[in-house]
């Protein structure tokens, strides 16, 4: 099995590890970097547990390779902290309850945090559209979509 | 999963050099939104990928007189959110919008998922009913191929070994011509049932001229040839009578969830409302 020493920058700091070549980008963090806020959903990049920011746009950890991303930027949830505490989405969904069983959390925070980092207006529906990719399997959609309006300051629109 | 090696080549000339050097166990990843998957699943197992994603000047978006060419390293939502590609080919920016979720089409390219053809997939449809050239070289001589001819069945095209597909051309749509695509999935994300892109010039409510093609139904994308002639010089009022002829050139309707007959009436009826969707769009147009 080659192995193979990549450099990634996650949540601001560059971290060099050796590991197989073929390592997703989740096991790379999970096993190789001891990020554990990172979850395994299906491995198919249908359900949105294992999202990431790669230089600020979602990808599905599980279907990209490490070796893919090397030398770019990575974020994971911990990463939108402020300063070691909540950052404002963290601290919305918290608010709105948008938790439930918390593993889909990491997925929809991220997710959320890509498509408010626009600085657009958004309704209900442009927000439900925009978290599709992402499973809530205690189907709790209702509080994290409101959690998401409640950053938006001129949410349009009627309930949909 | 079985392990694998990964090569990263810098130009085109080094990832054939890779390819031929590696032989049959050797593959090319683009953004590996498909292919990842498959490796996951187990489903496919390659000795090495040669990653040609992070390829220089292979993601650049031009225009080229009525045509935009395409880079095959191209991000899939790149080319959703760029303002030529949405002015000039407004069908390709809104077919690609369906394309998986945000996070495959962040990665995915457009190249990866011509050359990977899977049967219920939008952007083979749209290269068809475009008909759009693709662009191939194997290193020492350039080709190409129409997009008809590219699709050979169910994930299965004739690229040809040591062969990467560099860049898409694909036709802009004409000033009085309007576009419309509909798709019918049982999730959001999920593949389609039956898509259909159309693409039409209108007089008054009759179509003067139209191209329409279907996913999904066969093996891959199908240009409905026996449909467009029919449709062409009836009013748009009257293309249910026509719908089933939008299978004419399906050799055998997929069986899934659903019947075959119910996937042909799906792909009848995605037809239909695309070209009154594309009719719509001439009205607005007419009215402002």
């Amino acid at each position: 099995m080659t192995e193979i020493t990549l450099t990634l920058n996650i949540n601001g700091r560059d971290v060099t590890r050796a590991a197989p070549a073929h390592y997703s980008l989740l096991r790379w963090l999970r096993d190789a970097a001891s990020v554990f806020d990172v979850k395994y959903g299906c491995g198919e990049g249908v359900c949105g547990t294992c999202t990431v920011l790669v230089d600020g746009a979602a990808a599905s950890s599980c279907i990209v390779l490490a070796a893919q991303v090397a030398g770019k930027n990575v974020t994971t949830l911990v990463g939108l902290g402020v300063d070691g505490e909540l950052g404002p989405i963290q601290e919305a969904f918290v608010d709105h309850g948008a938790s439930q069983c918390g593993f889909c959390t990491p997925g929809m925070v991220l997710a959320a945090h890509e498509l408010l980092s626009s600085g657009e207006a958004l309704d209900r529906a442009q927000i439900r559209h925009a978290i599709q990719g992402n499973l809530c399997r205690c189907t709790g959609y209702q509080a994290i979509v409101e959690a998401i309006v409640s950053l938006v300051p001129e949410t349009a629109g009627s309930d949909s | 999963m079985k392990p694998f090696e990964y090569e990263r080549a810098g130009d085109i000339g080094e990832a054939l050099e890779l390819l031929r050097a590696h032989g049959p166990g050797a593959r090319i990843l683009a953004g590996g939104q498909s292919l990842l998957p498959m490796l996951n699943l187990g489903l496919y197992e390659p000795d090495i990928l040669i990653d040609i994603g992070s390829i220089p000047r292979l993601s650049d978006i031009e225009v080229s007189g009525d045509a935009l060419v395409i880079g095959a390293m191209t991000r899939q939502r790149s080319v959703e959110l760029d303002d030529t590609v949405r002015s000039r080919q407004p069908l390709l920016a809104d077919a690609i919008g369906h394309v998986g979720n945000t996070r495959v089409r962040n990665i995915g390219t457009v190249g990866g998922s011509i050359v990977h053809n899977d049967p219920a997939a939008e952007l083979p449809l749209v290269m068809v009913v475009l008909d759009a050239n693709y662009e191939l070289t194997d290193g020492v001589s350039r080709r190409k191929v129409k997009a008809e001819d590219f699709g050979v069945g169910s994930f299965e095209t004739s690229i040809r070994e040591g062969e990467v597909l560099t860049a898409v051309e694909v036709p802009t749509l004409a000033s009085d011509w309007r576009w419309g695509f509909r798709e019918f999935s049982y999730r959001p994300g999920d593949f389609a049932v039956a898509a259909a892109a159309v693409i039409a010039r209108f007089e008054g409510n009759e179509l003067a001229e139209v191209q329409v093609g279907i996913t999904g139904v066969g093996g891959g994308p199908v240009r409905c040839a026996s449909f467009e002639e029919a449709a062409t010089g009836r009013s748009v009022d009257q293309l249910g009578e026509i719908e089933s002829l939008v299978t004419t050139e399906v050799d055998y309707v997929m069986e899934g969830l659903e019947s075959s007959e119910y996937r042909a009436h799906i792909a009848g009826v995605m037809t239909t409302r695309a070209i009154v969707d594309a009719f719509e769009r001439s009205r607005e147009d007419n009215r402002s």
